[in-house]
């Protein structure tokens, strides 16, 4: 195509609003509704004021009784603001799916997939223009749940009425929805999505204090009720235990930014040898379980959300026993953790648990390659991967077929580079490993990189990516490229102010509307190649 | 979930049990005083023809028709089971006819490139990874040509400060030859150390007549000619795991339209 360049307006945050409904009228009439009555629209600067907030990062809808609005389980992310009318939260995490009427993904159906044989484009990262300028669609799909009247009559459920705000710990956290929650009348929602959630926290100090106290009350309830120790406990056990959990946060919550730059810091939360004040729960984040072992520190395990440290020395002192602790933590880049104080403990959990016979200075009996091993995949940061591509070296040809069939699954464009860090025979390759933390969502302006409600994959919408680079200097993992897109006939497209390349970010989507999974994985013919996180045994010990 | 291990364990049932069958049937068929081979024939025509899609199932990536793993156990269980077929059909190692010679010649060779492709999938992996670094194939002439002109620096860089020219007479002689383009491709192929042996030959016979200041960005030229050398072993290595296909393909298909023809040939004359 030579020199022909198409030309096409930068693409804005805001350019394309969240929903298509947000007129002057509404806008208004939802600043007149709490929580953003309350809020002094004094505080927000004149580039981000509250009513453009609105206007662009969120949207209303109208439900009717019975239409579910969020699943537990499922990931989000957006907030949800009651309006008018009334919703329910159903208490009960185990509603049976039916009930639920999941969405099914939106996958291609198998013609689909095999007509991109002759569909793809011959040009590399080509576009088709006319969507990626239009409007974007309000694509909210209810479903209804059947017999919702029986449900709420048979499981517990919280009423959320006028200006109830629910859904933002899931959004702002990157993590499943806890709840499911169900319209019980007729309802107008108004749904923020992330961005615009962080923006009023930034701006509005008693609206940040609220989201930090619902977190106290609820977030931090579930998460000791998950915990297995505390199982059985009563609710004013609960209580007491929710009052008096000391939060700490160690490292940077942008941990990845020093990570890139070098700097792996690990600040310590716990030293080997210290006195065992408190049973410490993971609560996000992740951290190092180490000893001291000759000149350095052996590496005996790491710990991600839910798991807990020190709970034997902490038994062994409630007994009487002279214990100290017999390892050391370490944050790795970033942890948030539960701290459950001694008394506490001997008061409420003691009395009522198993202590499991298992400890995490067991672990020291490991061989030193495998210490080593553990040590490779803390280093790199990679026990935040749920779906890793991990290349056996030792059986991959560099056939390139994985490559292919994932170019040929993307309009003929590879999302990953056969190519990373290797341990031994293991190479882990540079794809999207769908992280538990997704970092690179922080900071997406327009909400383009979001987690896949049902899979939980992370993935880019084309369409309202403007290619600012965020989520790719935010991946620690460099596993996001921006290209220069293409029009149909492969002519460059510019911006006509700065006569600068469109980017777009891509990725590895995990092939998650195709039928049969990541072709990267059913291309292999040597078996060299799967995903896979590091969850439970690390598979690169023993190589 | 099934492993790949059972999955090869039926396969290879299936393909044994299909061969006494086989066997049997054209025993019996003999018995009778029929002719078995048509059946036999028609048997390794369609396990080739299943053999031979397996190609076509790498270009369908985008769907799930089982997975490329399971394609080619299949492949190599039921391509060895092809030969005993061939046997079966063939009744002797080597043919009388000229046609027939060049098609048992063509099946021959595709057994042998498929074989050898087999060994060599199994063997070159591991030995490209103990090289060190992995150099992705399609990189190399960009990581060659970075190599030379990082090269081309350390002798500049040596004559300036030294004044002397006996590394720039060096390269011009015989370095420029190597950093020119991936050499040694025979001793990298068959694991010898004789690139390592002239890197360090070069190093023996050059460094008495070098300066301090020449020993500097000789040393750094060395490190250079290392990694050169790497990228060699990356280079051969790679080209023979490619290389091979280049002959089973196309032996593959020039197979099967001959086999193509026989057919026709055996129907219009023969049946």
């Amino acid at each position: 195509m030579g020199n022909e360049v198409t030309l096409l307006d930068r693409p804005t945050r805001w350019q394309q609003p969240f929903g298509q409904n947000m007129t002057d009228e509404v806008v208004a009439r939802v600043l007149k509704s709490e929580p953003f009555a309350s809020m002094d629209a004094d505080n927000f600067p004149g580039s981000t004021p509250l009513p453009d907030i609105l206007r662009f990062d969120a949207r209303v809808i109208t439900v009717e009784p019975g239409h579910i609005i969020v699943r537990a389980g499922e990931y989000g992310n957006s907030a949800f603001s009651v309006i008018s009318g009334q919703v329910r939260v159903i208490l009960d995490e185990d509603l049976p799916d039916a009930l639920l009427g999941r969405a099914q993904a939106p996958g291609k159906s198998y013609w689909n997939a095999f007509s991109q044989l002759w569909r793809n484009n011959k040009h590399a990262e080509a576009r088709r223009l006319d969507q990626l300028t239009t409007e974007t669609k309000d694509d909210v799909i209810l479903v209804k749940m059947k017999s919702f009247e029986q449900v709420f009559n048979d499981y517990p459920t919280a009423a959320l009425d006028k200006g109830s705000l629910f859904g933002e710990l899931a959004a702002l956290g990157r993590m499943p929805r806890t709840a499911t929650v169900v319209a019980s009348e007729h309802t107008e929602l108004l749904e923020i999505r992330w961005q615009g959630i962080r923006e009023i926290m930034r701006f509005d100090k008693d609206f940040r204090a609220a989201v930090d106290t619902k977190y106290r009350e609820n977030a931090l309830f579930q998460h000791l009720a998950e915990s297995e120790i505390f199982k059985g406990l009563p609710k004013a056990a609960f209580d007491e235990l929710v009052e008096k959990a000391i939060f700490e946060t160690h490292g940077s919550f942008d941990w990845y930014i020093d990570y890139k730059r070098g700097k792996k810091t690990e600040p310590t939360i716990a030293t080997e040898g210290d006195y065992p004040d408190g049973l410490i729960i993971v609560r996000a984040g992740f951290a190092r379980v180490s000893r001291s072992l000759g000149a350095g520190d052996q590496t005996l395990t790491y710990l991600g959300a839910g798991d807990l440290y020190g709970l034997h020395e902490v038994y062994e002192q409630g007994l009487g026993q002279e214990t100290r602790l017999e390892t050391s933590l370490n944050a790795l880049g970033y942890v948030d953790l539960i701290r459950i104080p001694l008394p506490l403990l001997e008061k409420y959990v003691f009395p009522t648990i198993e202590i499991p016979a298992k400890r995490l200075i067991d672990n020291k009996d490991s061989l030193l390659q495998d210490t080593v091993a553990d040590d490779w995949l803390l280093e790199n940061r990679f026990m935040n991967a749920t779906q890793a591509m991990v290349i056996d070296m030792d059986k991959c040809v560099r056939c390139d077929d994985c490559v292919r069939a994932c170019s040929s699954t993307h309009d003929g464009n590879p999302r990953f580079k056969r190519h990373g860090k290797t341990y031994n025979n293991w190479m882990v390759a540079n794809a999207c490993m769908h992280c538990i933390d997704p970092v690179c969502m922080i900071g997406c302006p327009t909400g383009a990189i979001h987690r896949s409600s049902l899979g939980g994959q992370v993935i880019i919408n084309d369409e309202t990516c403007i290619g600012c680079g965020t989520c790719a200097n935010s991946c620690a993992y460099d596993n996001i490229t921006l290209v220069e897109i293409a029009d149909q006939a492969g002519a460059a497209v510019n911006d006509p102010a700065s006569h600068k390349p469109i980017l777009k970010a891509t990725k590895c989507d995990l092939c998650y509307t195709n039928p049969g999974g990541p072709a990267c994985v059913a291309a292999c013919p040597h078996d060299a190649l799967f995903r896979t996180g590091f969850d439970g045994e690390n598979i690169l010990r023993g190589s | 979930m099934i492993t790949l291990q059972t999955k090869t364990t039926v396969i290879s049932i299936l393909a044994i049990a299909g061969l006494v069958a086989l066997y049997w049937v054209a025993r019996q068929q003999s018995l009778q005083l029929h002719d078995p081979t048509i059946l036999s024939g028609y048997v390794a025509l369609t396990v080739m023809i299943l053999l031979a899609l397996f190609n076509t199932r790498k270009k369908l990536s985008m769907i799930p028709i089982i997975s490329a793993r399971v394609w080619l156990v299949f492949h190599v269980v039921f391509g060895l089971a092809l030969m005993v077929v061939f046997g079966l059909h063939t009744g002797s190692l080597w043919p009388t006819g000229l046609y027939e010679q060049i098609l048992a010649g063509l099946f021959y060779l595709v057994c042998l490139t498929g074989i050898a492709g087999y060994l060599l999938s199994r063997s070159i992996p591991s030995r490209l990874r103990h090289l060190g670094n992995e150099i992705i194939f399609e990189r190399i002439p960009a990581e060659l040509y970075e190599v030379r002109e990082a090269a081309k620096g350390h002798i500049t860089a040596a004559l300036e400060a030294s004044g002397n020219e006996t590394l720039a007479r060096e390269y011009e002689e015989s370095l420029a030859w190597f950093f020119a383009r991936p050499r040694f491709f025979l001793s990298h192929v068959s694991g010898t150390e004789r690139p390592s042996a002239w890197i360090k030959n070069k190093d023996t016979s050059l460094r008495p007549f070098l300066s301090d200041a020449e020993q500097q960005e000789f040393d750094s030229l060395l490190s250079l000619m290392n990694y050169k050398n790497e990228i060699d072993a990356h280079y051969a290595n790679q080209r023979l795991l490619k290389g091979w296909l280049f002959l089973h393909l196309p032996l593959t298909l020039a197979l099967l339209v001959f086999v193509a023809w026989h057919v026709l040939l055996v129907h219009l004359y023969v049946l």
